[in-house]
């Protein structure tokens, strides 16, 4: 169980975007090992993210 | 159009992490130039600029300012402002701009309780009508990072919290409650272990798991318990995929090695017992990492 707040949607967009700074994905990554519904939550996204329409991944900073 | 001067001074007015702060001249003129950006892209909506500089003061940090506005993404954020009052207009304009990733995400978690349509609407509500004494959830985007990867993070949090209701800052998932429960030696596939070795196995492999990287351990639960592909893990975390797939195997590595180094430290037998007993170890690694760590959390 965790203590820290779950990180919120933008946190969890910029990961995906890549445009997160290095200190804030090594807290993000921590709560994530640390808590079973945002690892849900990731898990979904990544499911989501594996198909193969466009549709399902996310914008990446270029 | 306001001039750069008087978007620094909306600005400076309306700066909720630093109130009454002046800003240098150089912010009031990247302030105008946000506010092209989103009028360029969005000439049909009636974007006002000291709304839009407002609500960017209202979300903009006391430190590293000049990061945040060079990261700013104006377009997104008076959209997601002008939806948040109400907007019809700009409320149309995202479920068009984003009506492939509202729909993908809708067929996704449709089932016998919600169709997708069902589901759109629910997710409509939740983004576009306030609680009372609150703002509606579309608010809440930051501006930083694309509006379309918000989304998908807020429609997939809406869906499952369909299923569970429950307080984001707390309570796991019922399925999920005995969070801290320690996989058994029989969990972890050791039966090929001598007996009386087993115990001491187990033990070693849940401290050295422990050891880990958080982030390198929660990789390697989701590439081996939830099954994500190295693509998937790549697309979700915002790394490359040979990033993804180096971390996963350093975090192999690292639990045999630790596993090693404990086993010696707690069992006193010589090397080439201990390389027969991590040999059988290393045979059903596989198994015993799915077990270990669906089974495994720490605390922070």
């Amino acid at each position: 169980m965790t203590a820290d707040p779950c990180p919120d949607e933008n946190a969890l967009g910029m990961l995906a975007e890549g445009a997160i700074a290095d200190a804030d994905r090594t807290a993000v990554e921590r709560h994530l090992d640390s808590c079973p519904y945002c690892t849900r939550l990731v898990c979904e996204l990544g499911r989501l993210a594996g198909t193969s329409r466009r549709s399902g991944r996310f914008r990446r900073c270029t | 159009m306001a001039t750069a001067e008087d978007l620094a001074e909306t600005f400076t007015a309306g700066w909720a992490a630093s109130p009454g702060t002046r800003v240098a001249a150089n912010v009031g003129e990247r302030l105008e130039q946000l506010c092209r950006e989103a009028t360029t892209a969005h000439p049909a909506l009636s974007i006002d600029p000291r709304e839009l500089v407002t609500a960017i003061a209202a979300r903009a940090p006391a430190s590293e300012l000049d990061g945040y506005l060079l990261r700013c993404r104006a377009p997104d954020l008076a959209l997601a402002q002008l939806a948040a009052r109400g907007a019809a207009d700009a409320i149309a304009e995202i479920e068009r701009a984003f009506r492939a990733t509202i729909e993908a995400t809708c067929r996704r978690f449709a089932g016998p309780g919600h169709t997708p349509d069902d589901l759109k609407q629910i997710l409509r509500e939740r983004l576009f009508v306030a609680e009372p004494g609150k703002q509606p959830k579309i608010n809440e985007y930051a501006g930083q990072g694309f509006l379309e990867n918000w989304l998908r993070v807020t429609a997939v949090r809406v869906f499952l919290d369909l299923g569970k209701r429950k307080d984001r800052h707390r309570e796991a998932p019922a399925d999920d409650d005995d969070v801290h429960a320690l996989a058994e030696p029989g969990d972890l596939a050791l039966d090929v272990v001598k007996a009386e070795y087993r115990s001491a196995v187990a033990a070693a492999m849940r401290d050295a798991a422990r050891l880990l990287e958080p982030g390198d351990r929660h990789l390697l639960r989701q590439h081996m318990v939830a099954g994500l592909s190295i693509d998937q893990l790549g697309a979700v975390l915002g790394i490359h995929r040979a990033t993804a797939a180096r971390r996963i195997a350093k975090a192999r590595e690292q639990l045999v090695e630790h596993t090693r180094r404990l086993l010696a430290e707690r069992l006193k037998i010589d090397d080439a017992e201990l390389d027969e007993v991590l040999g059988l170890v290393i045979s059903r690694l596989d198994v015993s990492i799915s077990s270990l760590l669906k089974t495994m959390r720490e605390a922070p």
